[in-house]
């Protein structure tokens, strides 16, 4: 079922196909029936496989009920799956760990902490020592561009602040894999530019591994190494486009002919996926 | 309270314009009608005494009570009273309210024993705690724990029932950033449940405080006589009435005290909130 267009080898220099650092395989999940409904559990996700290269930058699309935000919930270890397996560096996940951050679709910052002790709160978790805790959080307020904003509350900070405060405290555990449910999209249009680009530069500076959940195309393919488009109902892996583009990525390569050409591929793919899932 | 929207009509056909809401008046201007409101009915009270219009013995008079507190405070009573009152209420509203906070948490955060349980709070909480009197003194006698018993089971209920409605009412999201950070589930009650459940500790915290104060009073009267209860109930017993005043007025202000002292706490705690 799975139709795998691959339109170039993702090539990383100086090394043949590196060993996978996120391996999913035959992962299915399904929820229980609706109470009082006929009809049998509610297949979600069904045999999703998907192999993520270290450093590799995956963007999810699909249309609404594909099961995006099940298939990040499961690899962040936040919801349980029947079947199939997600390893991590060789390591099956069995709930959240450190070697995983994610950034919620919403900002979600505790609005009683300052911003310097909602971005510190992961390492806080792992029990960091203070002084460490400290010039991490420095780092990554000033990563994100929110320097001077420290110790100010959620509630002072715009929806845009906030979301850079929450990929902060993404940031802070230097986790190898980061996880983000469609960060920008609550995000108005100019501002979500700037954070698609400041996101940019930090995952290269970084280097970690990114699955990006989004449902806007160009977004999709701006930030990504591949784009993984998900059909719905239930949620697999309808195919993989490998984004030729090279990086650091300039914000003018979205006029070109390439980017148009893989974005209505893009959208016309996800057209068809959507409206055969309705009928 | 049905209020239409359209206004009357005068007999010449046009709107007439109709206050649908109180008038709004300024803070000062609230201080000052309330201050006057206050020393109008003293006032009132100390003319109908003086001019023979209230009967002294069974009304007494602001004049009274004054003469009568600094008598008191000069023979050293209200003093002793006052502290042995303040012990009471000290100590039972700290058992209370530790043993409030900890059993609301655990009601609020473990559903199943919370559906254990529930009825019990639920009967506890609404049978008069002044009807458990004559079982306290036989349990724990005419002393000081009896006291104790029925301030701290006065007070503990309604810290117990905002504190689990707070842990229990935790954002569910918030949840889900504690858990994907790897907060045990001791650390998620630390830095989520209990931070996100402040407004509803501090409610309960200040009905507890008012009925520990209920609590020092129905203690005093039952138990020992003691403090200013004791003092009030007696002073009542002997148609004492100025003194019965003067020990009422002292529980009126001790609860305004301990109620702005929580509003000081409040903001402290709470300060992101404003």
């Amino acid at each position: 079922m799975t139709d795998t267009t691959r339109i170039t080898e993702a090539t990383m220099p100086g090394s043949s196909t590196p060993e996978p650092l996120v391996t999913i395989s035959g992962l299915s999940k399904s929820y229980p029936s609706p109470r009082g409904s006929a009809a049998g559990p509610v297949r979600v996700l069904e045999d999703i496989a998907l192999d993520i290269a270290p450093g590799e930058f995956i963007t999810v699309i699909g249309p609404s009920g594909c099961g995006k935000t099940t298939l990040l919930d499961c690899i962040a270890g936040l919801a349980t799956y029947d079947s199939g397996s997600i390893r991590i560096a060789g390591a099956q996940v069995q709930g959240p760990g450190p070697d995983r951050a994610v950034v919620f679709q919403q900002a979600s910052l505790f609005p009683w902490r300052t911003i310097e002790r909602n971005v510190g709160y992961g390492a806080e978790m792992l029990g960091w020592d203070k002084s460490r805790i400290a010039e991490r959080v420095r780092s990554a307020i000033d990563v994100v561009g929110l320097s001077g904003y420290e110790k100010h509350h959620p509630h002072q900070l715009s929806g845009g602040m906030q979301q850079r405060a929450n990929l902060a405290r993404a940031l802070v555990m230097d986790a190898p894999v980061v996880l983000m449910d469609e960060p920008f999209g609550a995000l108005d249009a100019m501002t979500k530019k700037t954070m698609q680009d400041e996101l940019l530069s930090v995952s290269a500076r970084i280097g970690s591994t990114v699955v990006f959940i989004t449902h806007d195309i160009d977004e999709a393919v701006y930030l990504a190494d591949r784009v993984v488009l998900l059909r719905p109902r239930p949620g697999r892996v309808d195919s993989i486009y490998d984004v030729p583009f090279a990086r650091p990525r300039q914000r003018d390569v979205v006029d070109s002919a390439e980017f148009r050409a893989l974005t209505s591929t893009l959208a016309h793919r996800l057209h068809e996926v959507g409206s055969s899932a309705e009928s | 309270m049905t209020t239409t929207a359209t206004a009357p009509r005068t007999s010449a056909g046009r709107r007439r314009p109709r206050h649908y809401h109180r008038v709004e008046i300024s803070r000062r201007q609230r201080v000052i009608l309330g201050t006057i409101g206050v020393f109008g009915v003293l006032l009132f009270w100390q003319l109908a005494s003086s001019f023979g219009i209230l009967n002294k013995t069974l009304g007494s008079s602001p004049l009274l009570m004054l003469q009568t507190a600094a008598s008191l405070t000069e023979s050293g009573v209200l003093g002793a009273a006052a502290l042995s009152s303040g012990q009471l209420f000290a100590t039972g509203f700290a058992i209370a309210a530790v043993l409030g906070v900890l059993i609301g948490i655990v009601l609020g955060w473990f559903s199943r024993t919370a559906a254990l349980l529930d009825p019990w709070v639920s009967i506890l909480y609404a049978t008069p705690r002044i009807a458990f009197v004559p079982l306290i003194i036989v349990w724990a006698g005419v002393g000081i724990q009896a006291q104790i018993v029925m301030v701290v089971l006065n007070a503990v209920f309604p810290i117990i029932v905002n504190v689990a409605a707070g842990v229990h009412n935790t954002d569910r999201q918030f949840l889900r950033v504690a858990r994907s950070f790897n907060a045990g589930t001791f650390a998620v009650l630390r830095t989520v449940a209990l931070p996100g459940a402040v407004p509803f500790i501090i409610t309960g915290i200040r009905q507890g405080i008012m009925m520990a104060l209920v609590g020092t009073v129905v203690a005093e009267y039952f138990v020992g006589n003691t403090g200013i209860g004791g003092l009030i109930f007696t002073a009542g017993v002997t148609l004492d009435t100025a003194t019965a005043f003067v020990g009422a007025a002292i529980f009126a202000i001790a609860a305004l005290i301990l109620s702005s002292a929580l509003g000081a706490v409040e903001s402290r705690v709470d300060g992101w909130r404003s």
